[in-house]
């Protein structure tokens, strides 16, 4: 699987690559804020993006909904656990939410699932 | 009196709830020490980190001694990382990240007590005495909050040392009143 990796925080975005390249995946491409994040998302050959719910220059949720349907697997990586917040991911089509901070094991039970 | 209870008991919830995912991948053991209001005494160096609503109505801030950041880190990310990381930044992403974890599970559970969505700030790290800090950050949102200052005493507990960090939450009289 090629995932794209949106995550602010440099250590958070490590250790998931690290986690991501054990697993048999490749990080085809990573971003740390909201404008990064939407050029990544237009000009990468991606299956799966994780995806930070609170990155520099908006938020997960303003990037899907920027896209309107970005037609890809999308896993919400996320320290917020609101049910509202929840609720609505779930309506623009997120497949799993990944609460912070998560074992390798939760990380790939979550790829596989989606 | 109730209602500081019912206040003691969303954040008791909230705090937990990040303990509890904290827990399951750091080999130090976190836990809630005291609930009280006001701002502790002693004043020292710190590294704090620090989110704030979008509708500046709650703030909310992770303080630890700047001397116990490198033991906390050690024992979150794990002994054998020292060789791969020199980088002081290194230190400041994994403290940002840990507040990020507490914090937002207590405001999420503030959110979901009243049922709103609370949308904060990215984390951010501030370096400096935490009395400093403190009136800084008050200062930024004063108008919008309440007098009254929440605090968290937390601990890390590993080989029968503890770290002690600090939390303060502020909430503006609106939120107070839902609680």
């Amino acid at each position: 699987m090629n995932i794209l990796l949106i995550e602010d925080n440099s250590y958070t975005r490590l250790t998931i690559k690290v986690a991501i390249e054990k697993m048999g995946h490749k990080v085809i491409a990573e971003a740390e804020n909201f404008e990064e994040a939407i050029e990544k998302i237009n000009n990468s050959d991606y299956d799966i993006i994780l995806l930070d719910i609170l990155i520099p220059g908006g938020n997960g949720i303003d990037i899907i909904k920027h896209f309107g349907n970005i037609n890809k697997k999308i896993i919400a990586i996320t320290a917020l656990e609101q049910d509202l917040i929840d609720k609505e991911l779930k309506k623009l089509g997120v497949k799993s939410i990944l609460r912070k901070p998560f074992s390798y094991d939760e990380l790939e039970k979550a790829i596989k699932e989606v | 009196m109730e209602r500081k209870t019912q206040v003691e008991e969303v954040f008791i919830k909230g705090i937990n709830k990040s303990f509890e995912r904290i827990n399951k991948v750091s080999s130090s053991k976190w836990f809630l020490k005291n609930f009280s209001t006001g701002i502790k005494g002693g004043d020292f160096e710190s590294v704090s980190v620090y989110l704030i609503s979008d509708k500046k109505d709650v703030a909310i801030v992770f303080v630890i001694k700047k001397d116990d950041v490198y033991e906390l880190v050690k024992f979150f990310v794990g002994r054998n990382i020292d060789n791969i990381f020199s980088s002081s930044k290194f230190y400041e992403f994994v403290v940002c990240e840990i507040g990020n974890i507490i914090l937002n599970s207590i405001i999420s559970e503030i959110a979901n007590y009243i049922g709103v969505k609370i949308i904060p700030n990215v984390p951010a790290v501030l370096n400096g005495y935490k009395n400093f800090i403190l009136e800084n950050l008050s200062l930024m949102i004063e108008e919008n909050l309440n007098k009254t200052i929440f605090l968290l005493d937390i601990v890390s507990n590993v080989e029968n040392k503890n770290i002690e960090m600090e939390v303060y939450v502020m909430l503006s009289p609106e939120i107070v009143k839902k609680l």
